[in-house]
């Protein structure tokens, strides 16, 4: 039992900052769910942390600052939708790096909120629990959403916009929605971040984060809900065991996976069209009432039929099947 | 009032150099492609690599630029390789922009990255004898000849770009490219073989701009780090939105990048003089991402566009 104690205690940071990474890349990809390429969520994730470390401050529970995080995140992902959804895809994208730009400058610019370039420091009991915890509820939603109608209407939006207009889906309220619930995990993921690192920063919610989230969601596979999850636990877990901090040597490692598994690897580990089309094919053997044959060669061998009396296979097949000598 | 005037000269010659590296930004934009904010830190390793020649070998200026020039096209050239070429892999990324813009991103941050270890915590300072550090006047009213030479070879740069996107048969594919890629190769335009000759000339842009940036940070006393990419990228995507020649799908205006760049530098400056109270926003980059923001958001085709935006949807 001490032993597992311990293994806890040294492993409970790592772990809960491979949990806020997860949720960050669940932001991500729920984006990219409709086919927008954006970082939105992590903007939501620095209000949330922020929002949730004068929550802490005042003295309120981790649980609480979770969820005035989720919610705060939600809200800001709702106007974010409301501000960009008139530009393209790629556009969106760029807009939501110069969010990200933006956060450093105006968290030092707004010293008396945010605490300048110290930043806001305090202290919570288990933060890696709570950040646990919170991954769970974003695992959840991350399945449900996947089920839901939400999720067929993204895909259905990301495939072909004009055939998803056509089939009568809403694309301002696919978006609005997607940019809500991205700002939520987002908003979790940078709660859960903040607690584990004990204070939140200007310099906390980067463009390398972004990078790592987007590595951890592609790594893992940006097609399953649960891809986010496996692709922190194999980029964002050894990250966080080797740099304390965002580093250099980090950035470098991080780009270079990034750019590897866009290349060899676009659809991630985690792929749900190789598990349907397993299901597809055992389908299709339970339905085949007549066993199926090997494909019969019927062309004509010019070499071994003029060298002797040997038949070809098409004739033994006929025989075969029709009771005669073969 | 003399003094006001050359400070807002000095900024003018500034801002220029937002408006070269928004023209390389320019470059290299097409549809359902936006800028690469990779070149950004080309520009910032471009100034370093200078920096080394002149401060170890103390080669002259004269040598020093085309070399800074020439490594930031190659390293465009390998980025753009980068970038362009999971994009031609069968998968479903090649269908959205995610492949690029993911790339770009990724250039962005190993590059950055690179550059904050090239630079040092502390950043490099150019000696004064490494380049044209002579100042004409008294304290008040002062005269460099840095910001005449930065002036003289961006708008050589704007007229040569200009030249070849208007009047060679390489400016009419790289405009054909822009505006649809597949109808371009129907044409017979290879996109790949002109999106590296681009990058190459926006490389090169690029660091020229990085150069003369961290040459004029040099001479007021501003160590060149890392954080001088990222301030010159955002403002010059400011620059390209403004002008709207980043989501309004026009043909690209050297001549206007290069002046609204000017006119940003020295709205910079006045403010600077008028107003020091508000200039710590150092890096100026959050201004110039808010810039950005609020215009992407309210007017897609930039201020100086008065058609229907292409860029938007």
């Amino acid at each position: 039992m001490e032993a597992l104690a311990d293994l806890w205690a040294n492993s409970a940071t790592p772990l809960a900052v491979a949990a806020a990474i997860a949720m960050l890349a669940m932001s991500v990809r729920t984006l990219w769910a409709v086919g927008v390429p954006s970082l939105a969520g992590l903007g939501c994730g620095a209000l949330a942390g922020y929002l949730a470390a004068h929550i802490l401050l005042a003295g309120y529970p981790a649980p609480l600052a979770l969820l005035a995080g989720g919610l705060a995140g939600f809200w800001f992902g709702l106007v974010l939708a409301m501000a960009a959804a008139r530009l393209q895809p790629a556009w969106q994208g760029l807009a939501s790096l110069g969010l990200l730009a933006l956060v450093t400058p105006l968290a030092r610019m707004l010293p008396e909120w945010t605490g300048g370039r110290e930043g806001l420091a305090f202290d919570v009991g288990q933060p890696a629990l709570w950040s646990c915890v919170a991954l769970g509820w974003a695992l959840v939603l991350a399945a449900r959403l996947d089920g839901s109608w939400f999720g067929r209407a993204a895909i259905a939006l990301r495939q072909d916009a004009a055939v998803a207009a056509g089939l009568g889906i809403q694309r301002p309220a696919i978006l609005g929605l997607a940019y809500g619930f991205a700002g939520l995990l987002g908003g979790l993921g940078g709660v859960a971040l903040v607690l584990t690192r004990g204070a939140v920063a200007p310099g906390m919610f980067s463009t390398s984060l972004g990078l790592l989230a987007i590595a951890a969601a592609l790594l893992g596979g940006a097609y399953h809900w649960l891809g986010p999850w496996l692709g922190a636990l194999l980029i964002g877990l050894p990250s966080a065991i080797l740099f304390d901090d965002a580093s250099a040597i980090q950035d470098l490692a991080v780009a270079a996976v990034v750019v590897a598994v866009v290349i060899f690897l676009p659809r991630g580990l985690l792929d749900p069209r190789d598990s349907s089309r397993r299901a597809a094919r055992a389908r299709h053997r339970q339905r085949s009432v007549v066993p199926a044959m090997a494909p019969v060669d019927d062309r004509p061998r010019r070499r071994r039929s003029s060298g002797g009396p040997q038949r070809s296979r098409l004739d033994a097949a006929i025989k075969r099947r029709s009771g005669g000598p073969t | 009032m003399v003094s006001l005037v050359l400070q807002i000269f000095h900024g003018a010659a500034i801002g220029s150099v937002y408006g070269l590296l928004a023209l390389a930004l320019g470059l290299l934009t097409r549809r359902n492609v936006p800028p690469n904010p990779a070149l950004g830190a080309i520009a910032t390793l471009a100034a370093l690599i200078v920096y080394r020649l002149a401060d170890r070998y103390d080669l002259p200026l004269l040598l020093t630029l085309p070399v800074g020039m020439a490594v930031g096209g190659g390293i465009a050239v390998l980025v753009e390789m980068l970038t362009v070429a999971p994009l031609g892999r069968p998968g479903v990324l090649r269908h959205t922009p995610f492949a690029a813009m993911v790339t770009a991103l990724a250039a962005w941050v190993a590059l950055d990255a690179v550059a904050s270890l090239a630079a040092g915590p502390n950043g490099v300072l150019f000696a004064p004898e490494n380049y044209p550090a002579t100042v004409f006047g008294n304290d008040d009213s002062v005269v460099r000849l840095l910001d005449g030479m930065m002036v003289l070879l961006t708008v050589g740069c704007g007229m040569l770009v200009r030249r070849v996107l208007a009047a060679t048969l390489y400016g009419t594919a790289l405009r054909a490219i822009r505006f649809d890629a597949q109808a371009a190769a129907i044409g017979g335009v290879s996109p790949r073989r002109m999106l590296l000759l681009a990058a190459l000339g926006a490389g090169a842009l690029a660091g020229l701009a990085g150069i003369l940036a961290a040459l004029a940070a040099s001479q007021a006393g501003v160590p060149v780090t890392v954080e001088l990419g990222q301030s010159l990228l955002w403002k010059a995507l400011a620059v390209l939105v403004l002008a709207g020649c980043a989501l309004h799908e026009t043909a690209l205006r050297p001549g206007r990048l290069l002046l609204l760049g000017a006119a940003l530098g020295g709205v910079e400056a006045v403010c600077g003089a008028v107003l020091p109270q508000w200039m710590p926003i150092t890096p100026w980059q959050g201004a110039a991402a808010a810039v950005l923001l609020v215009l992407a958001v309210a007017r897609p085709q930039g201020l100086l566009a008065w058609r229907r935006p292409a860029g938007a949807a």
